[in-house]
């Protein structure tokens, strides 16, 4: 190309859409408070001629538009493609041939841009759009998250790709029709020096009955394409696991090999406490442990009780029945810390793998502890941690949230069979933080940001070790299947003092905004007044 | 030499046995036997630097020369030293420098002339027993010191056919009145290389010469007994121990103390980090809220700086209209004051009605 292109070309491939609907795209277009940028019609063969009648009057009308005709019917990658072909623009824009850009998108990118020289890709918060025109169900979207990614298509609208990466990847690739996004984005993302999230609604969705924006539940090929799509982007980043169906289409679970050479430690705190769970009195470490290595398979674990001194020698025996030679007991005589006891713990431990865990849990899911540590394996991942249950089936721990001046639990007390708003419950995702009582690291992250504080003895320690791994540059990853029972009392009144929040507040301010589960999309169906604040309610 | 009666006798030798093949099979060198070999050079100028040292000899003699080596070394450190050998293939390789030094001779013939010292260095274990003596009487006519050394275990070489211990040759010199030099050490040269001299020397000196040695070497030698002892019993005391699997319960104590220091250091090592990590992070927080107060100062100082430019506007405006109230409330007095000049001025020219009106008026009051 001899003259400099556009900031921006915008693709819209198009295919048979009702024509005011084809119209409102391109007027949306048209009326950006920005000017820099091209359009690119494709139209992909459409049987009315009144289509290409519209898009032709258009292209007419403003020099900035440009038309192509295919001769042919080529479905949507083919179309795209041809379009991405003639952009001369630095960055494309993805505009499907039925939705709506908000006027500020490409002004937001723009500044967006204009402030970051190594971006390569940008994705924005999208809503719905129905055919009154009434905006709807905004996505708020987590900032980048390539795990998350893996789960589900989670960037889609308002996707805008540097030009020159777009061509790097070799565009949208045939034989993924219906999740051909997703495969690019994955594509993309493996690739991208930085990922901007702009967490503002910059695109609208239109929602019409039979139209190419229905459900992807009327597409199961898509569910299958997407399937293809992130089972290759695993191999291809060397993960070794395979893509399994989510619980909803659109869904994926991924469910990783843990190599056989990474020795696990189990760290466990106990005072060898006796409770009552499902009607039945229980020894509630016995169970834990027991539980814990009955549902893995993996061969090198090795399990480390951190006992208080008043634990009932019985206890420990069942322990010895429990865990044979693979059980290390520690004995712990100074006043309660939990910090100071998992430090001791993770101590006296030998496993290249830490898994911190409580003593009042129950291992639901086989593999658990595979799924739980095997994301450890990359390494910009520091943490894991999973899903926990109350035992009336309900949400205990989805991730933290860390947001407007507090530390939450997002999506607590939702019954268990939920999939949240937007698959949060079911996929694995990037996170603020996890809870320590069920969490794995690898040792020398531990070791490197100074394991558990030991000024905070009781509350807030791992809210803590989660700002601490997150300072470090690493992600921390919420396992959706790695289940496990969680019987903290929930009637419970969490009874934290201030200097203890003083103490997190110290080192890492006031809580803002969440960067991977904003505040609104995860209101819980209960709420619960000292869990979440109603003040935020008003905001 | 060939036709000397002694050569038919099955345990001497001759000049056919010190052929190429014995120089390069039996000197205890990988290296060519010759001057230009730079180990071999070293070595004999070494030998010859210690033995001028020892005895500052102007002439020497040296019976079995072979290629002259040491005769050439004794000749650089200023020595008119000669030699001879049996082998006519040595002398033939002798380096031209000493060529005429060294000649073809057995040590069984009489030897011609006088020497401050002679040497015989590895070779009377060559000659037959009686060859031997023969060839000590000869050396031992021509000089009062003698430089003699002859293995005394090396039985394996094929010529070596008089093997004796060191012993049995300084018997056989103090037959001759020759002894040994028991100051000297010449293991320089061979471990059991002897300088003998003669002298007339009484029993009660030559006992208390040996007997200087003997006692120390005994002391030394029960001492480096016990020692090896000592060293052999500890290691496979140490052996067994290793094998066992089981250190002492002492060790095993400071084992066990030194892995609890050692965790408690590496516990220290935990929480200290921990406190790094968590100051930069509160020095981080801090500098961002720095950052930001400073911002909302300058924006205070801003509005401040306008604020204070707003009254001084004010001020002024004020201080213009003071004095505008003050120009006026002057020009007021001035009117007034003409207000009542008038006023006087017009009731001095008052009417008779206006007169008899105001009389009436106060009257009235």
């Amino acid at each position: 190309m001899s003259s400099p292109g556009p900031l921006f070309s915008i693709v819209t491939p198009v295919y048979e859409p009702p024509l005011d609907v084809l119209d409102a795209a391109i007027e949306s277009v048209l009326a950006q408070d920005f000017d820099d940028w091209e359009l690119i019609l494709v139209d992909d063969r459409s049987p009315s001629e009144a289509v290409r009648e519209l898009l032709r009057g258009h292209a007419e009308r403003d020099p900035r538009i440009t038309l192509v005709e295919r001769a042919d019917n080529g479905h949507i990658v083919a179309a795209s493609n041809d379009g991405i072909a003639l952009a001369r623009g630095t960055f494309v824009v993805l505009l499907d041939h039925d939705d709506l850009l908000a006027p500020q998108a490409l002004r937001r990118n723009a500044e967006e841009i204009a402030d970051r020289a190594e971006v390569d890709y940008l994705y924005s918060d999208e809503d719905k759009v129905d055919e009154d025109g009434t905006f709807w169900g905004r996505f708020h979207k987590p900032d980048w998250s390539p795990e998350r990614l893996r789960g589900q298509m989670y960037t889609s609208h308002l996707s805008v790709i540097r030009r020159e990466v777009l061509e790097r990847v070799g565009g949208f690739r045939t034989g993924f029709d219906g999740s051909q996004d997703h495969d690019l984005a994955l594509r993309v993302g493996e690739v991208a020096r930085e990922v901007v999230h702009i967490p503002e609604v910059l695109y609208h969705w239109r929602v019409i009955v039979g139209s190419a924006a229905a459900d992807i539940d009327a597409k199961p090929y898509a569910h299958e394409a997407g399937k293809r799509a992130v089972q290759e982007h695993l191999d291809r980043v060397g993960i070794r696991a395979s893509v399994q169906d989510g619980v909803e289409a659109g869904r994926y679970r991924i469910v990783r090999d843990l190599a056989a050479e990474h020795r696990v430690s189990l760290v466990i705190p106990t005072i060898g406490q006796s409770s009552s769970v499902f009607g039945t009195r229980r020894e509630l470490i016995v169970e834990a442990v027991r539980t814990a290595l009955q549902k893995t398979s993996h061969g090198d674990v090795e399990v480390v009780v951190v006992y208080d001194s008043p634990t009932p020698d019985g206890v420990l025996d069942h322990l010895r029945d429990v865990a044979g030679d693979s059980l290390r007991l520690v004995e712990f005589d100074e006043p309660f810390n939990y910090s100071r006891k998992m430090n001791v713990g993770v101590l006296h431990s030998t496993g290249d793998r830490v898994v911190f865990l409580n003593d009042d849990v129950e291992v639901i899911s086989h593999g658990w502890l595979e799924q739980l540590v095997a994301p450890l394996d990359e390494t910009d991942v520091g943490m894991t941690g999973a899903k926990l249950y109350f035992a009336d089936s309900t949400i205990q721990h989805a991730g933290h949230g860390y947001w407007g001046g507090h530390y939450h639990h997002p999506f607590c007390f939702r019954p268990g069979s939920e999939s949240g708003p937007f698959g949060e419950l079911v996929v694995n995702r990037e996170v603020s933080g996890v809870t320590a009582a069920c969490a794995a690291m690898r040792r020398d992250t531990f070791d490197q940001i100074g394991g558990f504080a030991e000024s905070l003895p009781v509350n807030f320690n791992d809210v803590d070790l989660s700002y601490k791994v997150t300072s470090a540059g690493l992600r921390i990853v919420w396992v959706a299947n790695c289940e496990l029972f969680h019987f903290e009392s929930q009637t419970r009144e969490r009874s934290a003092h201030v200097w203890e929040r003083q103490r997190v507040v110290e080192r890492w301010g006031i809580p803002g905004r969440d960067s991977f589960t904003p505040a609104p999309s995860a209101w819980p169906m209960l709420r619960h007044p000292a869990v979440f604040d109603l003040e935020i309610l008003n905001r | 030499m060939p036709d000397s009666p002694s050569h038919a006798s099955p345990t001497s030798t001759s000049s056919d046995d010190y052929s190429a093949h014995y120089y390069a099979a039996h000197l205890g060198s990988e290296e060519d036997y010759s001057w230009d070999t730079a180990s071999w050079r070293e070595f004999f100028l070494r030998a010859a630097t210690r033995i001028v040292a020892l005895r500052a000899p102007s002439t020497v003699l040296d019976v079995g020369c072979a290629k002259g080596l040491l005769v050439q070394a004794l000749v650089e450190r200023g020595v008119d030293a000669r030699g001879f050998d049996i082998s006519e293939f040595a002398i033939a390789g002798a380096h031209p420098d000493v060529r005429d030094r060294v000649f073809v001779g057995t040590a069984t013939d009489p030897i011609a002339g006088r020497f401050d010292l002679v040497t015989c260095i590895e070779v009377l274990e060559h000659m037959s027993s009686d060859e031997a003596q023969r060839a000590i009487d000869h050396m031992c006519s021509v000089t009062d010191a003698i430089l003699l050394s002859s293995s005394p275990s090396d039985f394996g070489e094929p010529t070596h056919v008089n093997v004796q211990q060191p012993a049995t040759w300084a018997a056989w010199m103090a037959e001759r009145g020759f002894y040994r030099r028991t100051d000297a050490d010449l293991s320089f040269l061979t471990p059991w290389a002897v300088l003998f001299e003669r002298a007339s020397v009484t029993t009660r000196d030559l006992v208390h010469r040996y007997e200087a040695h003997i006692a120390p070497l005994i002391g030394a030698s029960v001492e480096i007994r016990t020692a090896l002892l000592e060293a052999h019993r500890e290691i496979s005391d140490l052996t067994e121990r290793v094998r066992a699997g089981s250190p002492d319960p002492q060790l095993r104590q400071e084992l066990s103390e030194t892995q609890e220091q050692l965790s408690e250091a590496n516990h220290h090592l935990l929480t200290m980090r921990d406190h790094v990590v968590g100051t930069e992070a509160q020095v981080g927080r801090l500098n961002r809220d720095l950052a930001l107060a400073l911002y909302r100062a300058k924006k205070f100082e801003n509005r401040v700086k306008i604020v204070k430019a707003r009254r001084e506007e004010v001020r002024t405006r004020a201080r213009r209209l003071n004095r505008r109230q003050g120009v006026l409330t002057k020009e007021l007095e001035a009117a007034r004051r003409r207000v009542e000049e008038l006023e006087g001025e017009l009731a001095s020219h008052r009417s008779l009605a206006r007169r008899v009106a105001s009389r009436v008026k106060r009257m009235a009051r």
